[in-house]
């Protein structure tokens, strides 16, 4: 299982998009007044964000990308592009490439996709650090995000009230700290069918199946649609964040109370309640966005630490702990110390109008 | 482990839902509106307070509190 090391990265700037269109759990028509109540508690999501049918993940990703390189005037020295998403523009090309040419970064620019959800933003920056440590780019482009709302069948009480859009985009760079990142991070493919897509691709193209909805222990779908079990995933995060947050605690040889921000991945507020009383994380700790957000997969750590920039006093370095974890199954926990990002969040149509 | 303590956790857990009137015979998916939320409740309450995680097959064929006591009971000996 790997736990290791990387040399330090900062996060010198985190810029997050969202949707302006918000949806409110309380006038959700799936659930009557105890049910959406229920939800709620279970949850955490009291209204989250929406992209309208023209919008994509690339176009929130690039308008935070976009501000960034201009606010912080860094676009000569990118030298690696990542978008890490599971809603590309088309199956190909990648959409890292489309969004090299509309930022106008040069040509010199490495940019590829990686194809995962709620673990990609910590794997995003672990291999960011990999290429900044081998000396292959300066600073690295990480745009993250996704339009989960697309994938999710309106009449799913299990999916669709969860999810919210979102786009992010980060600017890595090489840190100066002598401390480095610590770094635990594994798969578990016995659980890929936990949260799946199964229609619409390779193994299961369009026009093998029925695009009918139909109806499996309580809930409506097609096969196009995300199907999530909501107790695998939950079994799944309850046995592997705790243990590898503990491992890479060891690996940083700190420990709990040496932490000042603790992040995890947005799955929903019980998933992180949970984690918090078994592993005894101060609460104070412990950053949330979900309840105005929603589950936004890749993006909600990204999106959270913008949220929660508030907090932030600039002079001061923190020691963060970061932790992805969903679909695949996949997980990654990074913590290393860096001052608090320079923060933007803003609506989609703030930049376009 | 303790039984009545169980309960008090069931309740404390459920105290918005209807689990006024639970007790050791009570099938909790029997209980009117009990859903798949009730459920992660549940496991999360069970986690936290026995460290012990059920799964989905545990939990198939759920009867009484009494019974899931027994088994949580027996999974937190082991």
């Amino acid at each position: 299982m790997p736990t290791f090391s990387l040399e330090p990265i900062t996060i010198e700037a985190v810029y997050a998009c969202v949707p302006p269109n918000r949806r409110k759990t309380k006038d959700d028509p799936l659930f009557d007044s105890d049910q959406g109540q229920l939800f709620m508690k279970s949850t955490g999501v009291i209204e989250r964000r929406v992209a309208d049918a023209k919008t994509t993940c690339s176009d929130l990703c690039y308008s935070a990308a976009s501000l960034l390189l201009r606010e912080l005037n860094c676009a000569d020295d990118i030298d690696l592009l990542l978008f890490v998403s599971q809603s590309p523009d088309y199956f190909l090309p990648a959409t890292s490439i489309v969004l090299q040419e509309k930022l106008k970064l040069p040509s010199h620019v490495m940019a590829f996709d990686i194809n995962l959800g709620c673990s990609g933003y910590t794997y995003g920056l672990m291999t960011a650090a990999q290429y900044i440590q081998s000396g292959a780019a300066r600073k690295v482009l990480l745009l993250v995000g996704d339009k989960s709302t697309l994938s999710t069948y309106p009449k799913d009480r299990s999916t669709a009230p969860l999810f919210g859009d979102a786009g992010t985009a980060s600017l890595i760079s090489a840190s100066a700290s002598k401390r480095s990142m610590a770094v635990d991070a594994g798969s578990d493919g016995k659980g890929s069918h936990a949260i799946i897509i199964p229609g619409g691709h390779s193994r299961n193209p369009y026009g093998t199946f029925s695009s009918e909805p139909y109806e499996q222990e309580g809930l409506i779908r097609t096969r196009n649609h995300l199907h999530l079990d909501g107790l695998a995933v939950f079994n799944f995060a309850l046995q592997r964040v705790p243990s590898s947050i503990a491992r890479v605690l060891q690996q940083a040889q700190i420990e709990m109370k040496d932490l000042d921000y603790v992040v995890l991945h947005q799955a929903n507020q019980l998933i992180s309640s949970t984690v918090e009383k078994k592993m005894s994380i101060p609460s104070e700790k412990m950053l949330h966005s979900i309840a105005v957000f929603g589950n936004t997969s890749s993006a909600s750590i990204p999106l959270t630490m913008a949220w929660n920039a508030d907090k932030a006093i600039a002079t001061n370095h923190y020691t963060w702990l970061l932790c992805g974890f969903g679909v695949g199954l996949s997980w990654s926990t990074l913590c290393f110390s860096m001052p608090w990002p320079k923060t933007k969040l803003f609506d989609y149509e703030f930049l376009e109008g | 482990m303790d039984l009545s303590d169980f309960i008090h956790h069931l309740k404390a857990e459920f105290e918005d839902f209807h689990a006024v009137n639970l007790s050791e015979q009570t099938v909790l998916n029997e209980i009117e509106g009990w859903n798949s939320m009730h459920i992660l409740l549940l496991v999360a309450m069970i986690d936290v307070k026995y460290n012990v995680l059920l799964s989905g097959e545990d939990l198939k064929g759920l009867g009484t509190v009494k019974e899931l006591f027994e088994l949580v009971k027996h999974r937190a000996n082991l």
